[in-house]
């Protein structure tokens, strides 16, 4: 436990400062809406109205979910269990599919309403913001992806696993986000 | 408690806010209650997932502050947008 308390950021230390700047620019998104919003108030909550909160639900589930079988797939690889923690990557990686078909099915169903982005100002946010999010759940599965392979290759042991760490960190940021856009977006009225 | 029961509880709270949240926005619940409510609800998300998803409760440096103290910035901004 020493040796825990005494590390510092977890993960390489050039993927905090990625995090940190894509903190920025989501910062800087969602507090665009919300001004944006205190002058469109009716247009918003009218438009957001016909959002499918289930859908936004569910997705805040599988990607909740998705963070804690990473950190599992740590803890697993910490313990030196190569084969679990991939195990537990692997299941992230279905997680973060299964978001990408919900998001895909959400955006299908707007496009088929013939909503797009000049429809009005919150639908505007909306599409830009989540498929935003979406490049972020994308790029994420792409690191995760390449940690699991280099997993299946051995690189990974209870005494390297930095490589881990850093994948999930930046897993744990796209779900962070999530987390703030769901009930900005979805509920908040 | 074990690391991996007490990430499993995490997560379970998690789950919890996150339903409460759906089922508020279901009833189309408005109003400065409801803002308070689920800002304080994505707040304690948002912490929870800083501190014992992304590890920052072991970290010792002071960089491990700047996910928390982006996060009352972001939502205090929204709070007086939405509010105001």
């Amino acid at each position: 436990m020493t040796e825990t308390i005494q590390k510092k950021l977890p993960g390489d230390f050039a993927i905090w400062i990625f995090i940190y700047a894509e903190l920025m620019v989501f910062a800087i998104f969602f507090i665009s809406y919300a001004v944006t919003r205190s002058n469109h108030v009716e247009l918003f909550n009218e438009s957001q109205q016909l959002l499918n909160r289930t859908a936004g639900m569910a997705n805040t589930v599988a990607l909740i979910t998705s963070s804690w079988f990473v950190v599992n797939a740590v803890h697993a690889i910490k313990a030196g269990r190569e084969l679990l923690s991939a195990r537990w990557l692997g299941g992230a990686l279905v997680m973060g599919g299964l978001f990408l078909a919900i998001k895909i099915f959400e955006f299908y169903t707007k496009s088929v309403e013939g909503i797009t982005l000049s429809t009005n100002t919150f639908y505007m946010f909306y599409l830009s913001l989540t498929f935003f999010h979406f490049l972020h759940v994308v790029l994420g599965m792409v690191i995760l992806s390449v940690v699991l392979i280099n997993m299946r290759k051995g690189k990974y042991s209870a005494h390297e696993t930095t490589g881990v760490e850093t994948g999930a960190s930046y897993w744990h940021m796209v779900d962070l986000v999530w987390i703030i856009l769901f009930p900005l977006i979805y509920l908040i009225r | 408690m074990s690391e991996t029961k007490r990430v499993f509880f995490i997560w379970a709270i998690l789950i919890i806010l996150t339903v409460v949240g759906y089922i508020m926005g279901e009833r189309g619940m408005s109003g400065t209650l409801a803002l308070t409510i689920l800002l304080s609800a994505a707040l304690i998300k948002s912490q929870l997932v800083i501190s014992y998803f992304m590890e920052m409760r072991y970290a010792n440096t002071r960089l491990k502050w700047i996910p928390t103290i982006w996060l009352l910035l972001v939502l205090s901004a929204i709070a007086i947008a939405i509010a105001a």
